[in-house]
């Protein structure tokens, strides 16, 4: 049965087949192979996970962040996190790493993050004599800062499989998302230094600075206010996200002045997309799931995993090897949701805390989003940036250096998850 | 071949509009209910309208079919492409009309079963509003049949107009 369903799923994802539906197909097929199991098995496992209360933040965050992001808002937050670094070396560059995690506290989506602040920051960045393929290695890279500084769409997708809170996970997020800012901000003040990459000094403009906290702090608190709400248990996850809708709505009528039926409803249809694609993955993934758990497959995992590499700092170590692979292939939310069951059972038996597994998840698969062969914000960077896969990859070998310096930090030490 | 293609275009197009619908009716929908609940949580004495429960789950089933339906004809599903470039125009058109006929079969085969279940369910109503439960399974039912009309509709016109007629993949629509 499990045999099937491996064979099917690889044999599908090579062809082309989405992965909601190869999921779909494969799940199928291992069912109709096995001994008398009915395919109403699949039916109610898919029916089963749009009956969740908490998935229902999924689109009211999407919905906000891209609220949020559609409108003039954007290009002051761009314009708050230039001046913020600009003056400094490898200053331009920086402006997309700050201007990520910026971002990041209102969309939680790396690609959005890397469509906007590419489109945005990348051509000035050239123009001003950076190498094409290091804007494009920078952008692909710090764009999935977003994906860690709440509200994080992959958190919540996390908290699904291992029943940790999201709130938790948010509050936990933050200080890997600053690490890697200030990692990939570094990464560019060396570059720059060592490859002479050109630089303006000029003394801070803060006037300017302050104009533009002003304009930006709407935005700014959003991530503050979510952890605030979720904190101290003023409202559930699905209901902040509903809020932040509302506070976006709001914020684009009565502070930017901004907002039109037009973009409420093209972001409306636009979020009910994104829900669409994520939900498929989720509702197939559960039956995935119901198989793994049938078969017993998590215990297998555990025990073959305590049997052969004993040590837990071994079994981290593989489980990290395991999703760093995984992420090259698969796509973010359909990593988590196949590899949660099978490693929720497994950290829970070599102690290793839960939140601290959810965000060594979230860390290892984001490297993924800009590793080749399937990079989906290396792909969009690359293109924004006209220039060719192979040599962004080459620059992105320090960011890849950081990124698993902080990931193996937090794999290892306990006490860089904040509870 | 080109009239078949512009029929199921037709259909596919007004299958849009009624996604679109859908998707734009539920949200204002459950935005509505949801922020009315956090407000009448504090604001009442009895904690909130304990309806509000049952409508999420009434509705969220469609929002997300609607969602899944037009990420077909939009191309929105993430898919691992490692071979169309290397293939001909011809081929493009059979590797596109093959991965539609892989996810046509692959919900076919979970028609009936759904059709089961909804048949089961159809007698049991929800305690506070009274509502057959077989209303989500149905919007199961809408799911499958969308998808498989959007992906024959996406075969046909590739078949009749080339490869370029397929829907680009769209990265706006990613959540990562």
């Amino acid at each position: 049965m499990i045999l099937v369903l491996i064979a099917t799923f690889f044999g599908l994802m090579f062809l082309a087949i989405p992965v909601g539906h190869v999921l779909v197909a494969a799940a199928s097929a291992s069912i109709m192979m096995s001994d008398g199991l009915p395919l109403m098995i699949v039916a109610q496992q898919m029916f089963q996970q749009t009956q969740s209360f908490p998935m229902l933040a999924l689109p009211f965050f999407i919905l906000s962040g891209s609220l949020m992001m559609s409108g003039a808002l954007g290009k002051k937050m761009i314009d708050f996190a230039t001046v913020l670094v600009q003056r400094y070396r490898g200053g331009l560059t920086s402006t997309s790493v700050v201007g990520s995690a910026v971002f990041g506290g209102v969309s939680g989506s790396a690609v959005a993050d890397a469509t906007a602040i590419g489109g945005m920051l990348i051509p000035w960045q050239k123009q001003s004599g950076y190498p094409a393929p290091f804007c494009a290695a920078n952008n692909a890279a710090a764009s999935t800062i977003a994906i860690l500084i709440p509200p994080s769409i992959p958190m919540i997708l996390y908290s699904l499989v291992s029943d940790v809170s999201v709130s938790s996970l948010f509050y936990a997020g933050v200080l890997p998302g600053l690490m890697l800012t200030a990692a990939f901000v570094l990464v560019n003040n060396i570059s720059a230094r060592l490859r002479g990459f050109p630089y303006e000094r000029k003394p801070f403009d803060w006037p300017k600075f302050r104009e533009l906290s002003v304009q930006a702090a709407p935005a700014l608190a959003m991530p503050i206010f979510i952890l605030l709400f979720l904190r101290f248990g003023i409202a559930t996850p699905t209901e902040v996200s509903v809020m932040a809708v509302l506070y976006s709505l709001a914020a684009g009528l009565f502070i930017y002045r901004d907002m039109t039926f037009k973009r409420f409803y093209d972001a409306i249809i636009s979020a009910g997309v994104a829900t669409g694609v994520v939900m498929l993955v989720i509702m197939a993934s559960a039956i995935v799931g119901w198989i793994m758990t049938y078969v017993q497959m998590p215990q297998v995992f555990s025990q073959w995993a305590l049997g052969t590499l004993k040590d837990p700092w071994l079994i981290i170590l593989a489980m990290n090897m395991i999703m760093l692979v995984a992420g090259m292939f698969i796509d973010l939310p359909a990593a988590i949701l196949l590899l949660g069951p099978i490693f929720v059972p497994l950290a829970k038996t070599i102690g290793l805390d839960l939140t601290q597994l959810g965000l060594v998840m979230v860390l290892n698969l984001a490297i993924g989003l800009y590793t080749p062969p399937v990079g989906t914000t290396l792909f969009i960077s690359a293109s924004v940036a006209r220039t060719r896969i192979i040599e962004t990859t080459k620059e992105l070998f320090p960011f890849y250096l950081m990124a698993l310096l902080i990931l193996f930090s937090f794999s290892y030490i306990p006490a860089l998850t904040l509870k | 071949m080109q009239a078949i293609a512009r029929i199921t275009d037709v259909v596919d197009d007004l299958l849009g509009r009624l996604c679109r619908g859908i998707i734009l009716l539920t949200m204002l929908a459950l935005l509505g209910v949801i922020g009315a609940n956090v407000i009448a949580r504090y604001a009442l004495a009895d904690g909130g309208i304990n309806e509000v429960g049952e409508i999420p789950e009434l509705l969220f089933p469609w929002l997300i079919g609607a969602g899944i339906i037009l990420g077909v004809q939009r191309g929105a599903h993430i898919a691992v492409d490692f071979y169309s470039a290397a293939l001909g125009p011809k081929g493009k058109v059979w590797a596109i009309c093959f991965v539609n006929a892989v996810v046509i079969a692959s919900y076919a085969i979970l028609f009936q079963p759904v059709m089961e279940i909804a048949s089961i369910t159809a007698d049991e109503f929800t305690p506070l509003l009274k509502l057959p439960r077989s209303i989500g399974f149905y919007s199961l039912l809408f799911t499958f049949a969308g998808v498989m009309f959007s992906s024959l509709a996406i075969s046909l016109r590739v078949i009749a107009r080339g490869h370029e007629a397929a829907p680009e993949f769209d990265l706006e629509e990613s959540v990562t």
